[in-house]
C-alpha cells in the first residue's frame, strides 16, 4: 500500500506562511520545530508574528531562557535565518503595561528585514484612557521613524513618535 | 443587472457554468476573461473537476456577499463551516492549491484557517500523525533539540509532546 503523502510539507512557502499566520507564534514554534528537518527553523522565517503576552509560557519552548524571551528568541532567530520581510508584528496584552520589554522588542524590531506593520493591543485600556491619556499610552521609540515601509499602525492603541512630538 | 454566464473548463474537460458575478471572485478567471475572451470556456488546466465542483459551489454561494446584514453574514459563516466539515485532508489541500491558483481570497483564507485550526494546540507528534509527516531527525538530533526545549515544554501544559511520547 502506498504511504499517505505529506501534503502540508509540500505546500509552497507563501501558502504555509498564510496558514501559520492564523496561529500565535508560540504555537508555530511548539508545533513545527521538531516535525522534520525541513521544519526545524520554519518558525524563524514566518513573516507574520503574533505574541499574546498573557499566554506565553514562562520559558521559551525552543531555548533555555526565561520567556518573555520567546519574543527575543524569535526576533533574533529571524535576523540570523531569513532575509525575507517581516510583514506584521503583533503584541497583545490583557492590561496596559509599559515595561522595559516592549521597548527592547521595539529596538529589535527596528532591525528586522523590512518591517511593514506593527500592532500593539492593550485590552481593558480604553476606560482608563479617558482619565489619564498620557499615563496609559505607550509611546513608540523615536527609532521607529527610521523604518522605511512601516504602515497601518493602530493609532488608537499606542502613540506614534510624530504625534508625541506635536 | 448582469446575468452573463461564464463557462469554466476543468483539467479533465468537464464544463461548469456560473454567473459572471460569481466567477469574478476569482481574479485569475476575471483576468483570463478580460485578456483572452475565451469562446469555449475558460480553461483551468490545473483544477480537476472534483475540486472545481467545490470551488464553483463556493463562488455561487459567495456572489453578492451581504454588507450590513448581520443575520445574512451569520448564515454565510455557518454555510462556510458546513462547506468544509466533511472534506477530507486530500481535498482540503487540493482546495488550498486551487484557491491560490485561482486567486480567490475568501476561499484561501477559509481553507488555510481550517488547517491552522486543526493544528492549534497540537503537539509535534500529533501534527506529524495528522499530516503524515515523516520524522527524519536522527535520534541524536531529536534528543538534542528536545533537551533544549525540555524546560519550555514542562511549563506549557498537558498538550506537549513529552506527554505524548509515552504513548509510543
Amino acid at each position: 500500500m502506498r504511504a499517505k503523502e505529506d501534503r502540508l510539507s509540500e505546500l509552497p512557502e507563501p501558502i504555509l506562511y498564510h496558514i501559520f499566520s492564523f496561529l500565535p507564534t508560540k504555537e508555530v514554534v511548539i508545533s513545527t520545530s521538531l516535525l522534520s528537518k525541513k521544519w526545524r527553523y520554519f518558525w524563524a522565517t514566518v513573516p507574520y508574528l503574533y505574541f499574546d503576552i498573557n499566554e506565553l509560557p514562562r520559558y521559551c519552548p525552543d531555548c533555555n531562557h526565561r520567556t518573555t524571551s520567546l519574543v527575543d528568541h524569535v526576533l533574533h532567530g529571524r535576523r540570523r535565518r531569513t532575509t525575507s520581510s517581516l510583514h506584521r508584528l503583533r503584541f497583545r496584552y490583557r492590561y496596559f503595561r509599559n515595561d522595559g520589554f516592549l521597548n527592547s522588542w521595539m529596538a529589535n524590531a527596528v532591525h528586522q528585514q523590512n518591517l511593514q506593520e506593527i500592532d500593539i493591543c492593550f485590552e481593558n485600556r480604553l476606560h482608563k484612557l479617558e482619565c489619564d491619556p498620557t499615563a496609559y499610552s505607550y509611546f513608540l521609540p523615536n527609532t521607529m521613524l527610521s523604518v522605511p515601509n512601516l504602515r497601518t499602525l493602530e493609532q488608537d492603541r499606542f502613540v506614534l513618535p510624530m504625534q508625541a512630538a506635536e | 443587472m448582469s446575468t452573463k454566464k461564464i463557462t469554466l473548463l476543468s483539467s479533465d474537460n468537464e464544463l461548469f457554468t456560473v454567473d459572471e458575478e460569481a466567477a469574478n471572485q476569482s481574479l485569475t478567471i476575471k483576468h483570463l476573461i478580460e485578456d483572452t475572451e475565451p469562446e469555449n470556456g475558460v480553461p483551468l488546466p490545473q483544477v480537476h473537476s472534483k475540486i472545481l465542483a467545490k470551488v464553483t459551489e463556493y463562488l455561487i454561494k459567495h456572489a453578492n456577499e451581504p454588507d450590513n446584514d448581520a443575520a445574512a453574514k451569520e448564515e454565510l459563516k455557518n454555510w462556510d463551516d458546513k462547506f468544509l466539515e466533511k472534506v477530507n485532508h486530500e481535498t482540503l489541500f487540493d482546495l488550498i492549491l486551487a484557491a491560490n491558483y485561482l486567486d480567490i481570497k475568501g476561499l484561501l483564507d477559509l481553507t488555510c484557517q481550517t488547517v491552522a485550526d486543526l493544528m492549534n494546540g497540537m503537539s509535534v507528534v500529533e501534527v506529524r500523525k495528522l499530516f503524515n509527516i515523516v520524522n527524519d531527525f536522527t535520534p541524536e538530533d531529536e534528543a538534542e533539540v528536545r533537551k533544549r526545549r525540555k524546560r519550555g515544554t514542562k511549563t506549557i501544559g498537558p498538550s506537549n509532546d513529552q506527554a505524548n511520547q509515552s504513548n509510543h
